[in-house]
């Protein structure tokens, strides 16, 4: 490039407020300053209308038309999911009573006051499951987190299926260190897990939630294992219940996915698998387990 | 609830092509951009109870978008590592060059090349043409840093183009 003095250093002064002065920007007597300079000078005249042209140029180039009509479907298709939040605190809680309410009522009516049993009736009562309150005597209400499996589906569905996964698998070590201070997790899983394999392990982030996200893969299925402090409250109480090892596993269908959850008083753990996954399951009791003992373990440290 | 949403949907949705263009030009990749808008509008469907109708939504979304940028980067790893707002101003004062003959790759190639921090800065103000403030705002920054970048970014997207068409008068800042 050639290297050249401008016409002067009163172009210079106006040329560093020049885009200020096309963008509006400029107090009035910057503004009057710089009209002025250049009514009297045809270098810098010349030069705002090619800064003028650039940013046509720059809007007319980036402002061109894109198809968005997919991804805005998939939003909308997202924002039909029940949200709590903009639920005012009042409502909030009104609303989580409301669960409480009914699900003790739904429980009292179909099994009695002699155990629980989960919606489908029949199932087992959950080992170490607390007895039933009277309704006459309900325990102080259990904050719920209403909106976790919705959640964890969604940040499963974007993060596991949608994202292209590291080209070579971590090791057990890598896992951990990607896992932060969810590092921990690793040790306590069995390596074999019936022959899946741990593509990727990271922390999550999914609005104000932080997950820890290990994403397995076998015979084309993907399946993830989330663990997250409580952000809003517990697992619904109205949940199917698995028979688990000494343990109270929670499970709920969400859309094509199958969540099984475990809980601990500040933590939560979760299996996605999707429906059809029955050849290449993760072993979910197992991993339940080892989930319950680290959750209780992680509790344990605060 | 579905009166709460039709106006979320009325007020925020006619934005999302401006969110998607900034955001796959900030990231330099449409697929993440739109991951990052989705999610973008999730959040902000989330905290609409604390939005005011009548306000700028435009600019709130850019403000929860850049966020979510600022959190997929900082899980990436992806964040500046030199710090660009102390960074010495280019000692050359290039003239802007015609942009007649400016070939549109060229444009956004010079685009991309800038650093993350003066791209979204620039597209903010000289494209969607925000207020320095509100981009104040949205980046969650001070006034005199975003001046500061945009000087920056402008001085540097003309030497870029400069670079791409034919060579003009040049000057050593004194």
């Amino acid at each position: 490039m050639t290297l050249t003095p401008f016409t002067g250093p009163e172009c210079h002064e106006i040329r560093a407020h020049l885009d200020s002065y096309l963008s509006g920007e400029l107090l009035v007597e910057t503004t009057e300053s710089v009209h002025s300079h250049l009514t009297r000078c045809a270098a810098c005249r010349a030069e705002r209308d090619r800064r003028e042209a650039l940013r046509a140029r720059l809007r007319e180039t980036l402002t061109e038309p894109l198809d968005t009509a997919a991804l805005e479907q998939r939003i909308v298709a997202a924002l039909t999911v029940p949200r709590r939040a903009w639920l005012p605190p009042l409502a909030w809680t009104s609303a989580a009573a409301a669960v409480l309410v009914a699900a003790a009522l739904w429980r009292a009516a179909s099994t009695g006051p002699a155990g629980p049993a989960g919606p489908a009736g029949g199932q087992p009562a959950a080992v170490g499951s607390p007895a039933p309150q009277a309704i006459a005597t309900p325990a102080p209400a259990r904050a719920v987190d209403l909106t976790l499996y919705q959640d964890t589906a969604i940040s499963h569905t974007y993060c596991a299926l949608k994202r292209p996964m590291p080209e070579k698998p971590p090791t057990r070590a890598v896992a951990a260190e990607q896992l932060e201070d969810y590092g921990g997790l690793v040790a306590v899983l069995n390596e074999d897990m019936a022959g899946h394999l741990l593509v990727d392990a990271h922390i999550c982030p999914n609005g104000d939630r932080r997950y820890a996200h290990l994403i397995y893969q076998k015979s084309g299925h993907t399946s993830s294992i989330f663990v997250s402090a409580k952000l809003d409250g517990g697992l619904p109480p109205d949940d199917e219940r698995l028979p688990g090892p000494g343990i109270d596993v929670h499970q709920r269908w969400e859309g094509a996915f199958a969540i099984a959850a475990v809980e601990s008083d500040d933590y939560v753990g979760l299996i996605v698998q999707d429906a059809g996954q029955s050849d290449a399951s993760l072993p979910a009791m197992t991993i339940a387990r080892d989930l319950s003992a680290y959750l209780k373990g992680l509790g344990a440290r605060r | 609830m579905h009166g709460r949403r039709d106006e979320f949907r009325q007020v925020a949705l006619p934005h999302l092509g401006e969110l998607v263009r900034v955001a796959t030009r900030v990231l330099r990749d449409r697929h993440a951009a739109e991951d990052v808008v989705q999610e973008t509008y999730l959040q902000a469907w989330r905290s609409f109870g604390t939005f005011q109708t009548g306000t700028n939504c435009r600019a709130w979304l850019y403000t929860i978008m850049f966020r979510v940028i600022g959190r997929a980067r900082r899980k990436a790893q992806q964040v500046p590592q030199v710090d660009l707002d102390h960074a010495p101003s280019s000692a050359l004062l290039v003239e802007t060059p015609p942009v007649d003959s400016l070939a549109r790759d060229h444009l956004l190639a010079a685009v991309d090349g800038l650093p993350d921090a003066y791209r979204a800065v620039l597209l903010l103000a000289d494209v969607e043409q925000l207020k320095y403030r509100e981009i104040a705002d949205v980046l969650d920054v001070p006034l005199g840093t975003v001046m500061s970048r945009l000087s920056r970014a402008r001085d540097q997207l003309r030497h870029a183009v400069a670079e791409r068409t034919t060579p003009r008068v040049v000057s050593i800042r004194s």
